[in-house]
């Protein structure tokens, strides 16, 4: 029982000691392990994803038990109707065809609710300042450019500490590193927003490309190919070439643009109220939930409008796009 | 940047089972749900558009024939006016006869007053002639040849008016 208080009293102290802020700002470009599921590590965002997924999954569940086919709905349902037909509309609006629009629907409704409820879980209090002993991966389970990689951009470390900057040759610098940090277990947040997560933000957009693929193939059969490879012409020929691509650009374009975004701000946010811890920070965090929901809505739309364009001819394609 | 095949692959299941389980508990029964009341808000709107048309139909009948029924009374009302007006005619004639035939009787029951005052005048001067001849005279005359005479003097004065 006294354990369990002085573990709360210890919790709330790192979520509000200004002094303990401004002795460990941290700031890493990248996830950090927090725990190992058999084998598995599972990083910062990864167990802050499952967080979300399994609010969203138990909300619909809850949900479930509660609907009734009614004209009468309770406030929950009349909520959760209010977001699904303004989402549907959204979709309807782009498509203009019910049917599209019905096959569109739930995957652009749950990337928007996936990603704007993962946008929204950084700006809240706790998730960055509850810090735990980050797991190591072994060295050995990693390639030798990895290691590198996957240390921090930017910490402020212990007075004492000294900060040690080595070449990667061989695999020699990541047994150094890993002693170091076994000698020195690093402090690192439990909670980080999956979108400030590069893999997170590339599974996104990888599934985004790839049903664009599959939403083309699906509606045109194998002529949606032809947008890839026209031997029509050679100028035909080279505008496939690019068309190509371009597929593979708006997975990076979709992955870093919502990466950069939602880490930008969180850093904005660290930095500042590292700065100055009160008030100042409220515009900013104000701000970040205008981004987060711009940054949703951006990704659902730019994922429709590819779903949708996918779906129609190269000829009415080209049309749309000089029409517009 | 840590980028980690690993976690992508844990990311896009993720995402598919988040994605399962929306569709399942929320998308399907609320879109249906949606459909269904949408389906039941159109019929009734199209309900409600025959009951308009029904409307204007009963309307444009009830304007048929309130203009129908206006004519006629106007009709009636231009009859009546004729009749009342050949009636009037009718009677301002009736009258005017009458009257006429009243003022024919009245001339002629004047005409006849006249000419029997006129008579009794007449034997009245006679009478108060042959007194004041009498007594002017001291004698009686012959009563049938003074009243020739006077006669004759009255007719001569009422020639002359």
């Amino acid at each position: 029982m006294l354990a369990k208080k002085q573990t709360l009293v210890l919790l709330a102290l790192s979520i509000y000691n200004p002094r303990h802020m401004s002795e460990s700002l941290h700031v890493s470009i990248s996830a950090e392990t927090v725990f190992n599921f058999f084998g598995l590590p599972i990083s910062n965002s990864i167990f802050t994803s499952l967080i979300v997924s399994f609010f969203l999954i138990g909300f619909a569940i809850f949900f479930r038990s509660r609907f009734k086919h009614t004209d009468r709905p309770s406030a929950l349902q009349n909520f959760v109707e209010m977001i699904v037909e303004a989402l549907y509309n959204f979709v309807y609006s782009i498509t203009e065809n019910h049917k599209k629009s019905a096959l569109f629907f739930p995957i652009i409704s749950t990337f928007f609710l996936f990603i704007i409820l993962n946008n929204y879980v950084g700006l809240l209090p706790g998730v960055g300042p509850i810090l735990v002993e980050e797991q190591h991966v072994s060295a050995a389970d990693l390639a030798p450019d990895q290691v590198m990689a996957s240390a921090p951009v930017a910490e402020v470390n212990e007075p004492e500490e000294a900060v040690v900057t080595v070449e990667n040759e061989g695999g020699v610098a990541a047994e150094l590193l890993e002693k170091a940090e076994n000698e020195h277990p690093k402090l690192v947040p439990i909670f980080r927003a999956a979108t400030a997560d590069l893999n997170t933000t590339l599974a996104l957009a990888i599934i985004s490309v790839f049903l664009t693929q599959f939403f083309g193939v699906y509606h045109l059969g194998l002529a949606y190919f032809k947008k890839f490879l026209d031997f029509s012409s050679p100028i035909a020929f080279f505008v496939g070439i690019l068309e190509t691509i371009l597929e593979f650009a708006k997975i990076i374009s979709f992955a870093f643009r919502l990466f950069g975004n939602i880490f930008a701000g969180e850093v904005l946010l660290i930095v500042m109220t590292y700065l100055v811890s009160i008030l100042v920070p409220a515009p900013f965090y104000a701000l970040e939930l205008f981004v987060g929901f711009i940054q949703a809505l951006v990704f659902s739309m730019l994922t429709l409008i590819f779903f949708n364009l996918a779906t129609k001819g190269h000829h009415e394609e080209s049309h749309e796009v000089a029409h517009s | 940047m840590d980028i980690q095949l690993a976690q992508i692959i844990f990311q896009i299941i993720n995402f598919g089972v988040v994605l399962a389980a929306l569709t399942h508990f929320i998308y399907k029964p609320v879109l249906k749900l949606l459909n269904d009341r949408r389906e039941k808000v159109t019929a009734a709107a199209e309900a409600a558009g025959e009951v308009m048309q029904e409307k204007e139909d009963l309307e444009r009948v009830r304007e048929n024939t309130l203009l129908k029924a206006n004519q006629k009374a106007k009709k009636m009302e231009d009859e009546i006016k004729k009749e009342a007006r050949s009636q009037a005619k009718l009677l301002l004639d009736q009258s005017k006869a009458e009257l006429a035939a009243r003022e024919a009787k009245f001339t002629a029951e004047l005409a006849k007053m006249k000419k029997e005052e006129l008579k009794r005048m007449e034997k009245e001067i006679k009478a108060a002639a042959i007194s004041m001849a009498e007594k002017v005279l001291g004698e009686s005359i012959d009563a049938k040849k003074h009243q020739k005479l006077i006669d004759q003097q009255i007719n001569e004065i009422i020639e002359s008016l």
